[in-house]
């Protein structure tokens, strides 16, 4: 039987660690005995991002700058003069404030070896609030003499100390005499209900098959015969979702109310279940239960990571074939993952790999030589992850890998080198010599994938992107190419019924005077809610919309809808308001979009001159003769026309100059940057002066702080929208912004060159920001 | 064959050893031995030889716990006026030449590639922790590249691992630490220490000595023990220190016993007991390995074991087993650790520190046998050492307490 070494020291440590009675030399002790036990040369103990302990530096201490990387999930840290070392860092209770960091220069942490560091780390957490207390105890009794209730407490105390250590050996021993495994169970059970004295105690495990929690040992009987499983289920699954000790009380009504206090159990490093017991809720008692939960729950781990019930959970964990775990697993892990990445502000990344012309090989060759190219495939990807990477096999030839602690997508593309460079040496199956490669798809979490299922369909987007370019290729995903997918699939055939099925809306951000904060305009900005995809991001179905067309139908919509309500407000409440409209690619190239401007002016009774179509400043470049031809038209309407997102296209300055345009719209990344460096705003200076000269109006997109607000006032930048001002507004709410916004905040002061062109000011309003 | 240099007139071996002289004076590494009937003589006989009239840095000083040290170290002292000295008592002496009994052993070490600073640390059983820390405070005023503490402490102070963890808490993961714990020919009942500055030598007792050596070239320790477990594993239920009582649950003398197959009244024999006991020791579960405990006495009353050092509360625990083979495969692994950092440089000495209890196991002829692997590893490198009752040694990890353990430390 392989026994795990790590196992058996957590008792050691926890016996060491908790037999001393002053704070710092238990601290002291329990640094080096977590060096000793962890083979490794630095340990570090921080508080509150102090030094407060540190061996394996001889008397001096490491800059915490230093040591803090490994808080925030860096796996190696360089701390002088011993250099980079490999690091893991645990923390010694739920309120992260004091952390213990062990380094070494041989050899990365194991996740057994992390799991140990963790379990020492609650025990010192566990030891520490017991001398805290014991140490308040002391102060009092200097005090006054103790009552003899205070007495009885301090004695309590020491007691739980002994009892723990007695349950933590019960379970050591039937871990040794290789007891059954529900042996081991019920000791876990048994010893954390009486050291929590006799309370209700259940091990709650997630079935590794349908995720769902099921007891699988109780101490004893509910002490009242009420049945709360429901509590104790809920209870557990919340513990292992959100990977910390959690406190949940049941609220059905009942003359008598239960609260459940639920610590998770790790398994081999992962949240698989949840130590839960169960107290009335008057009961004074559980506020104190939850340190020494934790502790124990940190010590069924560990003896729960013993051989045989790993052996146990795997075998529903892993696929038979490749020994790899399989999608169940992944899922899993790719969960805890996130979560984890996102209480530390880390990334995840996913790669998702499909063998290239498997069905080939399994048609030609047999199922037999399908099954020995998976086995071998499975170990080139072995030998391409770290060891705490989890590969996986999801299903068929696709196979997922899962990185944590990443930053950007550079270690996906590591791994992908790494295995294509796996993949060079050619697969002898059945007598012949098969080259062989394979599609890799990568995501990262950073990507705006919040879920697990978003981060693997990206990367699986990214592989299937790959595939179709011919195999052998590894591709990282971005958001283009989901639109791409789903193209394929079915927002396309919706996208055309969108508007007749009243699925599109409009939206409108209002656009600012920079100088006297009054409202002058709205951008109107299409929304399109889908029956049962529910709300789906302009991003993702307008560049669909352009490819396949509907962007001429949804425009007309957009042209209709916006300029019909522009008229509402103009005739009841803001006279002067003028609407943007943006406009694509295809509706400028069509000859006909003049005469629909023209006829939908004419049937919204909106004034040419309150309307502005906003072109982009890439699609007016692309062709600008042609452009240009386009433009007249709509100009001799008496439309303005805005130049969209300027400073993303190549503008040529001698077109810019024959460009009719009445506004230039700088690019949000500009104003971003306006704030943070001196290039920044220099830039916008130079833009707006050059619409200056050519007797055009700027306008800064994204405006978000009152700062940015301000630079761009000094900077003679016209108008302005952005979240500073407002967010888009449903069409029913703009007619009470406008009313709000009635007085500017300070009186024009600045002469304008270009005033005169843009007609007169609209009312006075004030700035709502 | 012979091959004359055209240049010189000196044949390659002339020159080869010529540049190996030119090479060491940098630094040098000396032992010499004596097993003259003459306390005093034999002291200087020993350091003469160790010297070879070179001026020395350290002295080191390794003999039986029953011998005339005040008339010895004389004799030393005659040889080495002022040298800085450190040295201790043990079961027997490692040398080169092969085990000569009783003997004193002194290794010299000098040149300006070394420094040395000693120290010394008394009452050492009153805070075996305290005495590690301020016996390692000297290894900070090193300026070397390459850095060791060589310590010899007393092998009855108790808590031997708090010495060395004081040791490391001061010397941190850059200084390599190695040496051994005094011993008294297995009577545990003194042992003892000797410490010289310049101003004569002390004999001490409950006292650790140390030094701190720089040089500036590598210096490699190795440690190997060549046990292996066997049988069931044990978990320590109720222990304290080195006093073990309970063993899953029973008696610890009761399961030790039963698993060797003999009746628990063994343990009424003091010697029988320690005989059979030194070559069952338990071992413990550690990350690297295992860490081994020799046990070296049972109470047939309280039914509890003594080992030599400290046996936690709820460590696992296995028997361990070895035979002569394994405990001389031992010196191979060893040597080969401790020679490794040197980059391929022949070592210019070694120090040797090896458990009593290995010296126990192996008997007359298989001490003779170790030595000479050691000889076949190390050719004509000169090496020095005593059987202790507690070695150390930590290169990597902060671990560096071991027992029935041989320790190795290489000077390029």
């Amino acid at each position: 039987m392989d026994y795990h070494w790590s196992i058996h020291q957590l008792t050691e440590y926890f016996e060491a660690v908790t037999s001393q009675d002053d704070e710092w030399v238990a601290i002291r002790g329990a640094v080096e005995r977590a060096v000793e036990g962890l083979g490794a040369e630095l340990g570090v103990m921080i508080r509150d991002d102090q030094v407060v302990a540190c061996v394996g530096l001889g008397r001096a201490a490491p800059a915490v700058e230093a040591i803090s990387p490994a808080i925030h999930g860096a796996a190696v840290i360089d701390v002088p003069p011993l250099g980079l070392l490999h690091s893991v860092a645990a923390w010694l209770d739920d309120d992260a404030r004091e952390y213990l960091v062990i380094s070494r220069i041989d050899n990365e942490f194991s996740g057994e070896e992390r799991q140990l560091l963790q379990g020492m780390a609650r025990v010192l957490g566990l030891a520490l609030r017991s001398l805290r207390a014991l140490q308040i105890e002391r102060t009092l009794r200097t005090e006054r003499e103790l009552e003899a209730a205070e007495r009885l407490r301090l004695l309590d105390t020491l007691g739980s100390r002994q009892r723990l250590l007695e349950s933590m050996l019960t379970i050591q021993r039937a871990i040794s005499h290789r007891a059954p495994s529900q042996t081991v169970l019920d000791a876990v059970t048994a010893g954390a209900s009486q050291l929590l004295d006799g309370a209700f105690l259940a091990l709650v495990i997630a079935s590794p098959v349908d995720g769902q929690h099921r007891v699988v040992s109780a101490s004893t009987p509910a002490w009242d015969g009420a049945d709360y499983t429901a509590l104790v289920i809920a209870t557990a699954a919340q513990a292992v979702a959100n990977d910390q000790l959690v406190t949940r009380t049941d609220d059905d009504g009942s003359a008598t109310r239960y609260t459940a206090l639920a610590a998770p159990v790790h398994i081999e490093g992962q949240a698989a279940g949840s130590l839960v017991t169960v107290a009335s809720s008057d009961d004074a008692n559980v506020d104190d239960w939850r340190a020494t939960l934790t502790a124990f729950a940190e010590q069924a781990s560990v003896a729960l990571t013993d051989a045989r019930t790993v052996e146990a959970m795997r075998d529903a964990y892993q696929d038979p074939l490749t020994g790899l775990p399989n999608r169940a697993l992944f899922m899993d892990r790719l969960n805890h993952s996130l979560q984890v990445a996102a209480r530390q502000g880390t990334q995840v990344t996913v790669l998702f790999i499909d063998l290239d012309r498997f069905k080939d090989v399994n048609d030609s060759l047999g199922h037999a030589a399908g099954d020995e190219l998976l086995a071998w495939f499975s170990r080139r990807i072995r030998e391409s992850v770290r060891g705490e990477d989890t590969a996986a096999r999801l299903g068929g030839d696709e196979f997922a890998i899962l990185l944590e602690h990443t930053v950007g997508d550079s270690a996906g593309r590591a791994v992908a080198n790494r295995l294509s460079r796996a993949l060079r040496e050619p697969l002898r199956l059945a007598d012949r010599e098969l080259f062989v490669s394979a599609s890799v798809g990568i995501a990262w979490s950073g990507d705006g994938a919040g879920t697990a299922d978003e981060l693997l369909r990206n990367a699986d987007i990214a592989m299937y992107r790959a595939k179709r370019t011919g195999g052998g290729d590894a591709l990282v995903y971005e958001p283009t190419m989901h639109t791409e997918a789903i193209d394929g699939l079915e927002l396309g055939p919706d996208l055309y019924h969108a508007a007749s099925r009243g699925e599109l809306r409009l939206e409108f951000q209002p656009i600012i005077d920079l100088l006297n904060g009054a409202a002058v305009g709205v951008e109107a900005l299409v929304r399109w809610e889908h029956a049962t995809r529910g709300l789906i991001q302009p991003n993702v179905f307008i560049p669909l919309a352009e490819r396949n067309g509907v962007i001429t139908e949804i425009g007309e919509w957009v042209l209709r809808n916006g300029c019909t309500a522009a008229a509402a407000w103009r005739a009841t409440s803001t006279p002067d308001l003028r609407v943007s409209i943006n406009v694509s690619a295809r509706q400028l190239d069509d000859p006909a979009f003049a005469d629909l401007v023209a006829t939908v002016l004419a049937e919204t009774r909106l004034p040419a001159s309150a309307l502005t179509l906003e072109i982009t400043e890439s699609v007016l470049m692309r062709d600008p003769e042609r452009a240009i031809d386009r433009i007249r038209p709509l100009k001799a309407l008496g439309v303005r026309l805005a130049i969209d997102d300027f400073g993303t296209g190549f503008s040529s300055l001698a077109y810019l100059q024959r460009l009719p345009a009445d506004e230039l719209k700088i690019d949000k990344v500009f104003i971003d940057a306006i704030e943070t460096s001196v290039e920044g705003s220099a830039i916008v200076r130079t833009v707006a002066e050059l619409a200056r000269t050519l007797n055009m109006q700027t306008v800064a997109e994204g405006i978000e702080t009152r700062r940015q607000h301000e630079i761009l006032r000094t900077l003679c930048c016209d108008l302005g929208q952005g979240y500073h001002f407002a967010r888009p507004l449903k069409a029913e709410a703009v007619p009470g912004f406008f009313a709000a916004a009635q007085r500017p905040t300070r009186p024009a002061a600045r002469a304008r060159g270009n005033r005169d062109a843009h007609g007169p000011l609209p009312a006075p309003s004030a700035t709502v920001a | 064959m012979s091959v004359s240099s055209g240049v010189l007139g000196i044949t390659r071996e002339e020159a080869s050893k010529t540049r190996g002289a030119a090479a060491t004076q940098r630094r040098w590494f000396g032992v010499g031995r004596s097993a003259h009937p003459d306390p005093r003589t034999a002291g200087a006989q020993a350091t003469r030889e160790a010297l070879a009239g070179r001026s020395a840095s350290l002295v080191t000083v390794f003999c039986p716990a029953e011998f005339d040290f005040d008339a010895m170290l004389d004799g030393v002292s005659a040889e080495a006026a002022g040298v800085p000295l450190i040295g201790c008592s043990g079961i027997a002496h490692l040398a080169s030449g092969g085990p000569v009994e009783p003997c004193v052993v002194v290794s010299a070490l000098g040149g300006e590639g070394f420094e040395v600073k000693t120290s010394v640390a008394t009452n050492v059983s009153d805070g075996q922790r305290a005495a590690g820390e301020r016996v390692a405070e000297t290894v900070e005023t090193l300026t070397s590249e390459h850095k060791l503490l060589l310590l010899l402490a007393d092998g009855l102070a108790g808590e031997q691992h708090e010495l060395v963890r004081g040791a490391y808490s001061v010397a941190g993961a850059t200084v390599p630490l190695a040496g051994g714990c005094a011993a008294d020919d297995f009577h545990w009942e003194s042992t003892f220490q000797f410490y010289g500055d310049g101003d004569g030598v002390r004999v001490l007792r409950d006292a650790m000595v140390a030094a701190a050596i720089g040089s500036d070239a590598p210096i490699g320790v190795g440690v190997a023990h060549g046990w292996q477990k066997t049988g069931e594993p044990m978990v320590a239920t109720k222990s304290a220190g080195g006093r073990v009582d309970e063993l899953d649950g029973e008696p610890a003398l009761d399961v030790f016993a039963g698993r060797i197959g003999v009746d628990r009244s063994v343990a009424a024999d003091e010697q029988k007991f320690m005989e059979l006991a030194l070559k069952r020791p338990l071992g413990l579960s550690r990350r690297s390995g295992e860490d081994i405990r020799v046990i070296h006495a049972g109470n047939v009353e309280s039914g509890s074991l003594q080992c030599v050092a400290d046996v936690p509360q709820g460590a696992l625990l296995w028997m361990m087993e070895s035979d002569r083979d394994g405990l001389l495969r031992s010196v191979d692994d060893a040597y080969a650790d401790a020679v490794a950092p040197l980059d391929g440089v022949p070592p210019l000495g070694l120090f040797a520190f090896d458990c009593g209890a290995r010296y126990l196991f192996l008997g007359a002829d298989g001490v003779a046998d170790e030595v000479s692997r050691l000889v076949d590893k190390a050719g004509d490198v000169p090496f020095a050492g005593f059987y202790t009752m507690g070695e150390i040694a930590r290169w990597r990890g902060a671990q560096g307490m071991h027992h029935l353990t041989l320790v190795l430390v290489a000077f390029a």
